[in-house]
């Protein structure tokens, strides 16, 4: 059985190896480190403390580990279910119908963050 | 045995000739709202007195009385009501009043019901016992207990109440079915897309499934009967609804794999109810080794990843908690109220969920998840060629301690989920009634019928009773 990491940066990302019948499998084989979930905290916009990127680095690691990574060791060649039941585009009619008003729309907004009808948000350029 | 004179279609009909009766079930309602928030009991997030009275005028000139006429209904908090604060349970949505109803708020209201109060659950649905949230409803059983989650207030509620009432809850992985064996009430969670997700809060868009909590069976069945129909603005809501034929229930079988995680005593409790069921149906044993095994992970894989995208959407802007945006660039607003408003628990689904999407790992999770899904559903098929119905222990145990919770991991936390999570990835219709008590705590037993087969639920729930 030849089996080859491949590595990328300081993540091992993946196993992969030829098992006896002649089927390539994809192991998952994730180190999961402070600087991963930082990173992909980051991505989620969420700025983690020291204090909660501790706490959550065992956590989230034993459920990739213990949890996520058994999918490994089962072959699935079937199409996703992507729905438990089956359910197929329906077409409607183009037509205009009443939505809600300016007023309404602005309702739920802080009074900081609405200005003459709009809504205020922050800086989009840097 | 539950008495004709118990359930809410007798009082309905009584109600339709005389009013008074709806004021004072109602008034006996309200105040078990305000004598369960006095003792901090915590299953109500949202009261409004004057919008309930409001309704009650409205309905007293009804012309048409329907089959919820004066019913007080509760709604999970996820579930959007026209102008009442709506917010899953969570911090980041605190003061979001939605503009419309949901639709299944729409269906019950056209029955004659009174949408009485908001119920308390985890954030977004996110836990087994209601615990993630900061109104942490407690057991009426024994108050240093989980009611279980997520549905955990409408559960409590109604357990808690003496009145006419019921819930509409909702369930991703189990959040109908476990706080309902907690409780010792009935829920029904049905086929995914039978009941319209228009105007819930979504946790996870392939998994959510708005149900019905009771007191007993019947009362759940009204409720979903109620609330279930094609809706356009879902679209992933089934044109055809329930089958209606046929709920004659011949063969079921015991899962025998869903057993052996369990408690003891829990197993005890529901193998004598089993061994009494024999008397009208013919039981067997039945194995679900793929489910057993790789349910569970599937179902995390799957809801972190979908609840990682819908949650993306809340950044403090338009609606629920907002800040100054000042000269801030959006990244680092964004940043800043998703980060001082979401619970460890958001943050920790959020996490996963966006790792396992990454590029490079989505092959790996999200898409095997889906992948393993199929043959998860297709061992239930096969399952459902020789049985009626499947049944198995809700829950692995009893309404836990808080303290006891407390000491739970994350994973160990997800893993009380074994039994409830298969259905509810496969999309199947299922049904918590109570087997019966061990030291005074209810013990559920849960029933699982093909797609669409919820009227085979409500037989065999009455056979229960």
């Amino acid at each position: 059985m030849d089996s080859k990491p491949l590595y990328f940066g300081k993540i091992v990302f993946a196993v992969y190896y030829k098992n006896p019948f002649g089927v390539v499998l994809f192991m998952a084989k994730v180190e999961v480190t402070k600087e991963l979930i930082a990173k992909v905290a980051k991505n989620a916009r969420l700025n983690l403390t020291d204090a909660e990127l501790e706490r959550f680095v065992p956590q989230i690691k034993e459920i990739i580990v213990d949890s996520f990574s058994k999918l490994d060791e089962i072959d699935a060649k079937e199409e996703p279910s992507f729905q438990p039941v089956a359910i197929s585009n329906r077409m409607r009619k183009d037509e205009v119908k009443k939505g809600i008003t300016q007023e309404e729309a602005l309702k739920n907004a802080s009074a900081k963050l609405r200005e003459n009808g709009y809504f205020k948000g922050p800086k989009v350029m840097k | 045995m539950v008495k004709r004179e118990e359930t809410i279609a007798f009082f309905v009909e009584q109600a339709k000739n005389d009013f008074s009766l709806v004021e004072k079930n109602l008034a006996g309602v309200i105040s078990e709202i305000k004598n369960s928030n006095m003792k901090k009991l915590n299953y109500i997030e949202e009261f409004d007195a004057a919008d309930v009275l409001r309704q009650v005028a409205e309905l007293k000139k009804a012309k048409y009385k329907g089959k919820l006429f004066g019913v007080p209904v509760t709604v999970k908090d996820a579930i959007c009501v026209k102008g009442i604060e709506s917010k899953a349970g969570s911090k980041i949505l605190k003061g979001y009043k939605p503009l419309f109803d949901a639709n299944v708020i729409e269906r019950a209201r056209a029955e004659g019901a009174i949408i009485l109060a908001k119920t308390t659950q985890d954030e977004f649905g996110f836990g087994t016992f209601a615990t993630h949230t900061e109104k942490v409803p407690k057991n009426p059983f024994d108050n240093e207990r989980s009611c279980g989650g997520s549905s955990g207030g409408a559960a409590g509620f109604t357990a808690f109440t003496k009145n006419f009432h019921v819930a509409i809850g909702e369930s991703t992985g189990g959040s109908i079915a476990a706080p309902a064996s907690f409780c010792g009430i009935v829920g029904i969670t049905p086929t995914y897309g039978l009941v319209s997700r228009y105007g819930l809060i979504d946790y996870a868009n392939s998994l959510d499934k708005i149900g019905a909590i009771g007191k007993n069976a019947e009362d759940a069945a009204l409720l979903l009967e109620v609330i279930a129909g094609y809706d356009a603005r879902d679209s992933t809501s089934l044109e055809n609804g329930f089958k209606k034929e046929d709920a004659t229930i011949k063969r079921l079988a015991v899962i025998k794999d869903f057993f052996e995680g369990c408690d003891e005593e829990v197993k005890k409790v529901v193998q004598k109810k089993i061994s009494e069921l024999r008397k009208f149906y013919e039981v067997e044993e039945v194995s679900l080794p793929l489910n057993v095994k790789y349910a569970l992970a599937a179902y995390y894989i799957i809801a972190t990843c979908e609840a990682s995208t819908n949650l993306a959407k809340l950044s403090g802007l338009r609606y629920g908690a907002q800040g100054d945006v000042g000269g801030k660039h959006f990244d680092e607003y964004f940043s800043e109220i998703r980060s001082r408003e979401f619970s460890d628990e958001a943050k920790r689904r959020i996490i996963l969920g966006t790792f396992a999407r990454m590029s490079g790992y989505r092959d790996a999770y999200y898409l095997k998840a889906m992948r393993v899904r199929t043959k998860l559903i297709n061992e239930f098929n096969n399952a459902f060629k020789r049985y009626d119905l499947l049944l198995n222990p809700t829950m692995p145990v009893v309404a836990p301690k808080f303290c006891e919770i407390e000491e739970l991991t994350p994973l160990q936390n997800f893993a009380m989920d074994l039994c409830t999570v298969p259905a509810n990835l496969a999309g199947l219709p299922h049904i918590s009634v109570n087997a019966g008590f061990i030291n005074g705590l209810p013990v559920g037993l849960m029933a699982i019928a093909p797609h669409l087969q919820e009227r085979r639920l409500y037989s065999f729930a009455k056979v229960m009773e």
